[in-house]
């Protein structure tokens, strides 16, 4: 699915005249099947940003396309898939009933929507299908929350900082699970981190953010690779590249 | 020597943190220090009436109390079942009418302000005030003492169940929304489950109120129960009858508690 926006601005409605405003003018293009990494200072827009895509948010100010149609659009026709920082599951269900239960809500068949069992087996969590998740680890409750945002078959994945909670161990296997499921079902990714290594080790393009209110400073191709290696001259000079970038005045632009 | 010492620890008897936080294993549990505290209290209770010589038309002592509860068995019986029953079916009307309200101002948020106003209104007003308009308009039979019973339980359900309701998990809410649900399935599958600890907190609060407000109801106006059976030894001085249905109040009080917890345990068992 590719996404488009066209000058797209936000602002929060604040108490009587005041608003404010979280996103400056936003132009940018995302291919189908493309993993773009957004990363930015805190408190940036990045969440916001992510929200208009996925419909959470209205696009008042400007234009977003997602393969030509409005974001509303999309969500009625079950194409996005949404994980957020926590993994938000419903404790009160097991395991494979909170994947099933986005299935419930999204009844339609989808194309090539897998079944709740596959999910489980992708994430490595069949024996655990009946538990609940308060007797879950913490990583384990996030594979949870990986196999319900594939459980619609959608061709766009909207991550909000999915793995920030982790501790780095898990986080990094983590993240190889989702590079090989990427490459397996090839969805557009859009994926936003705080940390410099996550982006460079994941995507194929880096968006850097300025402080609030956010703009794109930087629009960074990654042409390393796969699996990327820490210790390798380019993975470094990427990071060094996109530190740079960061810590840049919000009124540098540094587009690529 | 130290070593010995050292393996004499008891660490290993520690199987959880639970364990440690609930106090040494072998320390007495929660329900024998409050049977304890209760017989001490009325071991005090019996042995100041005896060195004293309290007047039972003042204070009777707790073995006359429990000697007048066994000689009159069926009637306090009887009585009993009649207002445990008012109470509970009252706590039934108020539970069901506070949830419902909950349920629809969660679903039409504009019509909070009004129909809340309406329920502190009906909320403030004197119970014994409505009591006796109740037995004028409906007769000395139940339904006045039900209906009594659900006026005053229903405000802690309705107010506990809106904080509930309103404050789900905006992470699983934006979940469920990210798969266009519809409002009705945020409630159903998010909001409804996640206010079910604040609906049993209510429940604790209601249920020992459900007992007053079938007292107070038959103490205005009734053909049974145990409140009229207090109202007829309070007007003949009798102290041990009124004290007896005291005591079988309290002890349903304590019954209905625990029961609302224990099936709380039950059903929020995802939480503590």
């Amino acid at each position: 699915m590719n996404i488009q926006l066209h000058q797209v601005s936000y602002s929060y409605p604040g108490r009587g005249q005041k608003s404010f405003q979280a996103l400056r003018p936003i132009q940018l293009s995302i291919r189908a099947g493309e993993f773009v990494a957004l990363i930015g200072p805190s408190g940036c827009g990045k969440s916001t940003l992510l929200r208009l895509v996925a419909g959470l948010l209205q696009v008042r100010e400007g234009k977003l396309l997602l393969d030509g149609a409005a974001p509303l659009h999309a969500l009625a026709r079950k194409k996005i898939g949404w994980m957020a920082q926590s993994p938000a599951l419903m404790p009160w269900r097991t395991v494979i009933d909170n994947i099933i239960l986005a299935q419930k809500i999204n009844p339609q068949p989808d194309g090539q929507r897998l079944s709740a069992e596959e999910l489980l087996e992708m994430v490595g969590l069949e024996k655990f299908r009946l538990a609940y998740p308060h007797t879950l680890s913490g990583g384990m409750q996030h594979r949870v929350a990986l196999a319900r945002t594939l459980a619609l078959g959608a061709p766009l994945w909207l991550m909000d900082e999915p793995f920030a909670s982790l501790d780095e161990l898990t986080r990094e296997n983590l993240s190889a699970e989702v590079l090989q499921l990427w490459a397996r079902f090839t969805p557009t990714v859009l994926w936003i981190t705080h940390s410099i290594y996550e982006a460079v080790q994941l995507a194929d393009r880096v968006l850097v953010m300025s402080p609030s209110p956010g703009e794109i400073v930087a629009d960074v191709r990654l042409e390393l690779p796969r699996p990327r290696l820490e210790n390798t001259r380019g993975y470094l000079a990427q990071v060094t590249r996109l530190r740079r970038y960061l810590r840049s005045n919000p009124g540098e632009r540094g587009i690529q | 020597m130290q070593k010995t010492r050292l393996e004499s620890l008891p660490v290993s008897r520690v199987r959880d943190t639970s364990e440690v936080i609930a106090g040494r294993p072998g320390a007495p549990s929660g329900l024998v220090v409050a049977l304890g505290l209760v017989l001490a209290v009325f071991l005090v209770w019996e042995l100041l009436t005896r060195l004293l010589a309290v007047p039972v038309y003042i204070l009777p002592a707790p073995s006359r109390i429990l000697q007048t509860l066994a000689q009159n068995g069926q009637v306090y019986l009887e009585a009993s079942l009649l207002t445990l029953g008012e109470a509970a079916l009252g706590l039934v009307l108020g539970a069901t009418a506070g949830t419902g309200i909950a349920l629809l101002l969660g679903l039409w948020p504009r019509l909070e302000q009004g129909v809340m106003t309406l329920a502190i209104l009906i909320k403030s007003t004197p119970l014994v005030a409505v009591a006796p308009l109740l037995t004028i308009w409906l007769g000395f039979g139940v339904l006045p003492k039900i209906i009594i019973t659900g006026l005053l339980t229903f405000f802690p359900v309705l107010v506990n169940m809106l904080s509930g309701l309103n404050t789900a998990d905006p992470a699983r809410l934006d979940t469920l929304r990210s798969w266009h649900a519809s409002r009705w399935e945020l409630l159903r599958f998010v909001r409804l489950p996640e206010s079910l600890p604040y609906f049993f907190a209510a429940l604790k609060v209601s249920g020992p109120l459900a007992l007053i407000g079938a007292v107070v109801a038959e103490w205005t106006g009734a053909s049974g129960g145990l409140g009229r059976l207090m109202w007829l030894a309070y007007t003949n001085l009798n102290l041990p009858y009124l004290f007896s249905a005291v005591f079988i109040l309290s002890t349903a009080g304590i019954l209905i508690y625990s029961g609302i917890q224990w099936v709380e345990r039950k059903l929020v068992f995802w939480e503590g």
